[in-house]
């Protein structure tokens, strides 16, 4: 649509008409292509109910106070946000929630991006080791908490009796009971449950590399690693960014392994931004409060998206 | 409340694994009414009492519904358990104009769920509730009063129920729920253990638990006397607040008491048990700890009495190597009773029709077939009213529950007057964690706890 009023831009016309002639040339592209937005129509209804309803709601929600069981609803202006300033478990929960993405979103991504590489050579049963990677991707995030809960267990857990036969360690540790490990634990699981979706994408952004560009790298006498380091990784780069976007959205929102696995225990160390939320919500029947801090999570992920792309965005063209 | 008992509800939910049986029962159960049509009750009831009741007019000054009402029913209990569907047929019968639809909810999402329908404006007619969660809704104006209910009904007389139970469901002098199920507090431990360290009978005192548990205690075995779980630990340490004459709060639910010099000696001997405890379990919870008393890690263990269920279906191996006994005691008994109690959302529907379903439910001869539970599937619930409780008829068979149920007298429940008192308990149960982790002694935590939740009081 855009490329056909620019076509016809007549330069002598005033702007506002333009603007007006612009519009009805919208329309009249919609009322052409009406079919595609019978079939746009049930996506965007619940997209409107169930996201955009929702939103605005919590908006409201976050600048009154709101028990959810009972009708009133007082105005309590920007209090709600205000308090977050002073609450030292919402600023525990944001730097649970740092440490947790600074762990699993590099992880993943460069053990996916490592498997890739691997996977993306013509080895023997090359579908299958895609498939049994891929495989945590396809298990219920809640099964997959409750299984990794007896592999962490301290007396009688496989990590612990894998780690005491390679004698890496001599005592077991405690994982999911110790301050310390309760976190890392946490972002072992997520990273074992989330390297085939990295690997996956990865794989399609090696293959969309053409193979002319490898060979003329071998004639000119380019090893392997200066292959990787000068062709495969810049051509990866909006892979790279897509992947990092969207995984460290995701860590923002980081909950059901934590539900399952720690509850947030021990000594509060694992509970994340979206556990504070939930328990706020409604463990406390704190609506609005709930809501003030969802918006400022939305605020973080939204800064974080914007400083990402500004400073990853370079055009890779060879 | 965040701090409840996480295990008795994981249990209950087992049923639903358990279920096999016991829906093949319910099949039997209704072939046998089918034949029977003028049996007075679905099973044989385990207690007498109640006898002279017409199940079909136990209010006759409540109207029954002239046309067909469906009253829905949402709890964890319903469709997978043999007694429901039978007493549920047995109601439908009574009251051709009333069906019950169950609907089911996983226990841990119950009140979740609750919350968000009542949020909705689609309440269920009729809730099974954790007890705990009772005045939660109730000190937020969202289930209805059943005074008005309770004084012309037959079947209900509250001077039966037990008093721990009905406090749960007292808000402000009104009564918003009627307790159908309860459990008290125990303390189970392995026999066999207990004979290897040279211990002849169970702890009544602290002294003696402690003792006891020091005897038991063998870190390079990897054996325990105790366990602890911080995220329960609010819940497991009230028996010793109460039994040392500490309270929780004032009687208004205004004001923080428990770190009152009874509640810091109470939190220190608690908290002091960490040493007996194996530390992989201190971020657990209650359900997940019964691994380590069933392989013989430690040698005693503070529950409901849902525990005793889980051992004998899931460790049917260990059979006779445990024995369960009251708490011990110090200057007053006291256990903790938990229980699950039929509500009705103000904002439901069908109240009166509801009512008739809930007040049936509460009959004596019917609490008494639902906490019984069926042969093949018994429970391991008592029943909340005294005159169950006194009836000898009611234990035939089923002894380890005798135990508990003498208990009773000592219940104290964890319910306050106040509807902040959920986020309270949250921040004294972060508190004994702390505590229970060795980062502050047992009294700082307690005091931290009341400066932080005093003002969450007052609201």
């Amino acid at each position: 649509m855009a490329v056909s009023t620019a076509v016809e831009r007549p330069q002598a016309i005033p702007r506002n008409q333009l603007q007006r002639r612009k519009k009805r040339g919208v329309l009249r592209e919609m009322r052409k292509q009406w079919s595609a937005y019978v079939f746009l129509l049930p996506v965007l209804l619940m997209f409107g109910v169930f996201t955009f309803f929702s939103v605005g709601y919590a908006f409201y929600l976050s600048f009154h106070e709101w028990n959810i069981l009972e009708s009133h609803k007082p105005f309590v202006g920007i209090e709600n946000y205000t308090r977050l300033a002073s609450d030292s478990r919402f600023h525990q929960a944001v730097m649970n929630t740092a440490y947790y993405t600074l762990g699993s979103v590099p992880l993943t991504m460069g053990i996916g991006l490592l498997v890739a590489l691997l996977l993306n050579n013509q080895i023997r049963a090359r579908g299958l080791f895609r498939a049994l990677f891929y495989l945590p991707v396809l298990t219920p995030l809640v099964i997959a908490s409750i299984i990794w809960k007896w592999v962490y267990n301290g007396d009688y857990g496989l990590l612990n009796y894998y780690l005491m036969e390679l004698r890496l360690i001599n005592e077991p540790l405690l994982w999911l009971s110790d301050k310390n490990l309760a976190m890392p634990a946490v972002i072992i699981t997520s990273v074992w449950k989330g390297v085939g979706y990295t690997m996956v994408v990865y794989l399609a952004g090696l293959q969309s590399i053409p193979e002319d560009y490898y060979d003329a790298a071998k004639i000119d006498g380019a090893t392997g690693w200066r292959r990787l380091k000068d062709i495969t990784i810049p051509l990866l780069a909006p892979t790279t960014l897509f992947l990092l976007v969207t995984s460290v959205l995701g860590s923002f929102q980081v909950f059901t392994q934590i539900f399952i696995m720690t509850n947030g225990g021990p000594l509060g160390r694992t509970r994340t931004v979206v556990w504070y939320i939930y328990t706020t919500a409604f463990k406390d029947f704190n609506m609005g409060y709930a809501a003030a801090m969802a918006f400022a999570l939305f605020g973080l992920m939204l800064v974080f998206t914007v400083f990402q792309l500004r400073f990853m965005r370079r055009d890779v063209s060879y | 409340m965040t701090a409840s008992r996480i295990g008795r509800r994981q249990f209950a939910r087992r049923g639903v694994g358990l279920g096999l049986s016991a829906a093949a029962l319910a099949a039997s159960g209704r072939s046998v009414l089918a034949h029977n049509h003028q049996a007075a009750s679905p099973g044989a009831s385990p207690s007498a009492i109640g006898e002279e009741l017409d199940l079909a007019n136990l209010s006759p000054d409540i109207p029954e519904p002239t046309e067909s009402v469906t009253v829905s029913f949402a709890s964890w209990v319903g469709s997978n358990d043999g007694t429901l569907p039978t007493l549920r047929d047995q109601f439908q019968e009574l009251h051709p104009n009333i069906t019950i639809e169950f609907q089911d909810v996983p226990a841990e999402e119950a009140t979740d769920r609750l919350t968000t329908r009542i949020a909705g404006g689609n309440p269920p007619d009729v809730q099974f509730l954790d007890q705990s969660a009772v005045i939660d809704f109730a000190s937020r104006n969202a289930l209805l009063d059943l005074g008005p209910y309770i004084e012309k009904s037959a079947a209900i007389d509250l001077d039966d129920y037990v008093q721990a139970f009905l406090d749960a469901s007292v808000y402000e002098e009104t009564v918003y729920g009627l307790p159908i199920d309860g459990e008290t507090t125990g303390l189970f431990y392995r026999t066999d253990m207990f004979e290897a360290a040279g211990i002849t009978a169970p702890p009544t005192t602290w002294e003696e638990l402690q003792s006891a548990a020091e005897a038991l205690t063998n870190p390079d075995e990897n054996i325990y006397g105790f366990i602890l779980f911080a995220p329960e630990a609010a819940y497991y340490w009230y028996p010793f607040l109460w039994q040392n004459d500490g309270e929780l709060l004032s009687e208004d639910g205004m004001e923080i008491l428990f770190n009152s010099d009874a509640g810091k000696e109470a939190a220190g001997f608690y908290v002091g048990l960490a040493d007996y405890s194996p530390a992989d379990y201190l971020n657990s919870n209650s359900y997940d700890g019964r691994i380590a008393f069933s392989q013989g890690q430690v040698g005693m263990y503070v529950a409901g009495a849902w525990f005793a269920g889980v051992m004998q279906s899931e460790f049917p191996d260990i059979d006779g190597l445990w024995d369960a006994a009251p708490l011990p005691e110090r200057k007053r008994c006291a256990t903790t009773v938990a229980g699950d109690t039929l509500v009705i959302p103000a904002a439901s529907q069908n109240h009166d029709a509801a009512w008739k379903w809930i007040e049936f439910l509460s009959a004596p001869q019917n609490l008494a077939l639902w906490t019984r539970g069926t042969e093949e599937n018994p429970t391991t619930l008592l029943p909340t009213r005294t005159s169950l409780l006194e009836d000898p008829a009611f234990f035939e068979g089923n002894e380890i529950m005798q135990g508990f149920a003498e208990q009773m007298e000592c219940g104290v429940t964890n319910t306050a007057q106040n509807e902040n008192f959920g986020s309270v308990e949250q921040l004294l149960n972060d508190a004994l964690g702390r505590a229970i982790y060795g980062e502050v002694d047992a009294a700082t935590a307690l005091d931290e706890a009341a400066m932080e939740g005093q003002p969450l009081l007052e609201g």
